[in-house]
């Protein structure tokens, strides 16, 4: 299988949608301490290169489900930041109009389901989708993230060999930033990778490391070609980490400080920045005026969202049940 | 917190110069938390997400970072001072010295101040049918205490009851019916009179001993204590862990009693019993075999520390089995009278060499004589002696 070549404007577009991950998490954070935001959140700043690489590998009409940590996907899979920030204001103008929060991030119109908060929850619907578009014999297929906290839970188990069976067009992907809240992953689970876990189902699984956006990229392109041609799931693994604890509420005291400061200098964002000046196709300036329009960009979406009207209480039920 | 923070991540108006900081919602269940510590003092410069104090909520001790970079020029709380969540607690202004307004209203955009208070209507409700609306932390604490919550004036939303409330009760009210570091000599001694003849003349105690074999938990704490000079873990510790870890094995020890239903207990928590000046305090231990061994000591640790301080450890658990050791003053052994609420006590005395006939040969040998007092219409002898089975197993596997 040969892999397209990227180009140099799809590589700086990989690059501005990292950033704009990376600052549309920094925006809420601020908003969150300056009181404006309502609710909790969970962010996932230092995982940009797992959600941008593998959107990044997706085409229109791909389906993809996510976890109560959506906010990077959805800004990955192109959904518009300021009805991503609108529905974090509980705006009528957001995503899910106001009604879903940080917790339920998408829009199945542009090709992301609305988050699902359960651990694994997103699994079974993925595969879901991936059994109507074979049965349909659209060319399409399902990705599903989840975290490592998810690959202990028996709708893992049971939704992959299924997928595994009837060769469905789904990518499971876990992004393990090594803590299912605060456990380490080394504690509840044997085998060294959640990717050797795919030989148990007769599938191809892959570790890749996460932080690195190309590698995402393109293991998520060739098991996209492998389930467009009807060869059936694969599972990824990608080795990331978040900056932040699980939560608002989590101070991540389980970890230690020089563990965090090991993956800090792993940063995807910086990863990217110091590879790409040195071969020139980003200079100081250009990061600059990416920064500043990604920045705009999320004045915008803030400035849209607190002027939007909050849902009516008569709106209570609508898009509840299907018409 | 995030490391790129290159562009102006939205100031708000422009023309401010003054920035009022908040605390944060941070809570699970509470949405306020206690100030731990000021990271920074006023004339400080922060940067952006620079850390500027350090909190205590409900779960955790986290610390609140600056949504925005300045100068530190009046802090609105102090130390120990509880604030609600979306209260302001800083003023920052840009430059180190100029003049600012001495409102503290936060950003007219708040919309987590309006929520919380909806958030807490929802979840306090007034007293319904003799039910009084408390944090689950002052329901804890007073429960510890044996203080009834009916006897408490709440000060949150609706008369709900805090921690703080149990507290300034306690305090106000010395001659409460408990066991408590910050009472009165002489009323400590009255209280608990009343706890322990309360106790031995409803309670049908019984007694079961053993000596346990320690050579392997002696062996494995020396090892622990030479790698972790700053964690050393005492007999005490080991008993409690050990108790823990059988009490989890022995779900006929952990049964609780409730207006003469039994329900079967989860956790394996357990009281153990502290020696301060004023008297004993008995202080809860939820699930002490559940930790690692180095966060399990890590909360031993801090919470007798917080107990001979005078203060009120953090409640949690609810235990059915207390543990008291006299073994550091050189007693062979003893037997304790069961704290009201608990099934049994556990009275360990020293740990000593003795040579015991094994095998045809003398050996020497580590024991500890331990004596449980139970109660008799929640367990029996054999519950308690298959309970010290367990117990052995679990010293000789720390």
């Amino acid at each position: 299988m040969t892999l397209p070549v990227l180009t140099n404007d799809q590589k700086l577009g990989m690059y501005r949608k990292m950033l704009l991950c990376r600052h549309f998490e920094d925006r809420v954070n601020s908003l969150f301490l300056q009181g404006r935001m309502p609710g909790t959140i969970h962010q996932a700043q230092g995982q940009e290169g797992c959600a941008v690489g593998v959107c990044e590998a997706l085409q229109q009409g791909d389906m993809l489900t996510s976890t109560h940590r959506p906010h990077e996907h959805a800004v990955a899979r192109g959904i518009p930041v300021k009805f991503l920030m609108a529905e974090l204001f509980a705006k009528s103008t957001g995503c899910c109009r106001g009604k879903g929060g940080s917790m339920h991030m998408g829009d199945a119109d542009r090709g992301m389901l609305p988050a699902i908060a359960i651990v694994g929850g997103g699994i079974p619907l993925a595969t879901g989708y991936a059994l109507s578009f074979k049965y349909l014999k659209r060319p399409n297929i399902a990705a599903c993230f989840f975290g490592d906290g998810a690959v202990n839970e028996g709708i893992f188990h049971e939704t992959v060999n299924m997928a595994a069976i009837w060769d469905l067009p789904v990518l499971f992907v876990c992004e393990n930033n090594k803590y299912g809240a605060s456990t380490l992953i080394d504690s509840v689970m044997k085998v060294k990778t959640v990717g050797a876990r795919a030989s148990a189902y007769g599938i191809p699984g892959q570790t890749v490391d996460g932080n690195d956006v190309f590698a995402v990229y393109q293991a998520t392109y060739e098991a996209g070609e492998r389930a467009r041609s009807g060869q059936g799931p694969t599972l990824l693994e990608l080795e990331t980490y978040r900056f932040a604890g699980h939560s608002r509420s989590d101070p991540g005291h389980y970890r230690s400080k020089e563990e965090v400061a090991e993956w800090k200098a792993k940063d995807p964002i910086a990863r990217f920045e110091t590879r790409y000046l040195a071969e020139g196709l980003l200079t100081s300036d250009l990061i600059a005026s990416y920064r500043s329009s990604v920045e705009q960009e999320l004045n915008e979406a803030v400035e849209f969202a607190e002027s939007s009207p909050s849902p009516m209480p008569e709106e209570c039920l609508a898009d509840v049940y299907a018409e | 917190m995030p490391l790129l923070r290159l562009g102006a991540a939205d100031p708000g108006d422009q023309r401010e110069m003054k920035h009022i900081i908040i605390m944060p919602d941070l809570g699970q269940t509470s949405s306020e938390a206690k100030i731990v510590s000021w990271l920074k003092q006023p004339g400080d410069r922060l940067a952006m997400g620079e850390a500027l104090l350090e909190v205590e909520t409900d779960k955790a001790t986290m610390e609140v970072e600056a949504y925005i970079g300045g100068f530190l020029r009046r802090k609105l709380a102090n130390e120990g001072e509880m604030v609600a969540a979306s209260n302001p607690v800083a003023i920052l202004t840009d430059t180190a010295d100029e003049d600012f307004d001495q409102d503290v209203r936060p950003n007219p955009k708040s919309v987590a101040l309006t929520a919380t208070v909806a958030r807490e209507q929802a979840v306090a409700p007034v007293a319904v049918g003799g039910n009084v609306a408390a944090v689950p932390a002052a329901r804890a604490l007073a429960k510890q205490l044996g203080i009834s919550l009916s006897k408490i004036r709440g000060t949150g939303p609706q008369g709900l009851i805090t921690k703080a409330d149990v507290e300034g009760h306690v305090s106000q009210h010395e001659n409460s019916a408990s066991v408590q570091g910050s009472l009165h000599q002489t009323k400590a001694r009255e209280a608990m009179a009343a706890l322990t003849s309360r106790s031995k003349s409803t309670i049908p105690h019984f007694y079961v001993t053993v000596d346990l074999d320690m050579v392997a938990a002696e062996a494995w704490r020396s090892s622990w204590n030479q790698n972790h000079a700053d964690l050393k873990a005492s007999i005490n510790d080991c008993l409690v862990r050990a108790a823990s870890a059988a009490l989890a094995d022995s779900p006929r020890m952990n049964l609780r009693v409730v207006e003469g239903k039994t329900e079967q207990q989860s956790s394996a928590d357990v009281l153990v019993v502290v020696g301060v000046d004023s008297g004993l305090l008995l202080i809860s231990v939820p699930d002490p075999h559940a930790d690692l061994v180095r966060a399990f000591l890590q909360r031993m640790k801090a919470a007798v520390h917080s107990a001979k301080e005078g203060k009120i450890p953090a409640a949690g658990g609810s235990p059915l089995l207390a543990i008291s050791n006299l073994g550091m003053f050189g007693v062979r052994e003893f037997s304790a009278i069961i704290p009201p609420g608990c099934n049994a006590i556990l009275a360990a005395g020293s740990v000593r060499e003795q040579v015991v006939w094994r095998d045809g040969r003398a050996d020497a040998v580590k024991v500890c004589t331990v004596t449980v007092s139970a109660d008799h219409r929640v367990v029996d002898g054999i519950a308690v002696a298959k309970f010290l089975e367990r117990m052995q197993f679990h010293l000789n596997s720390l």
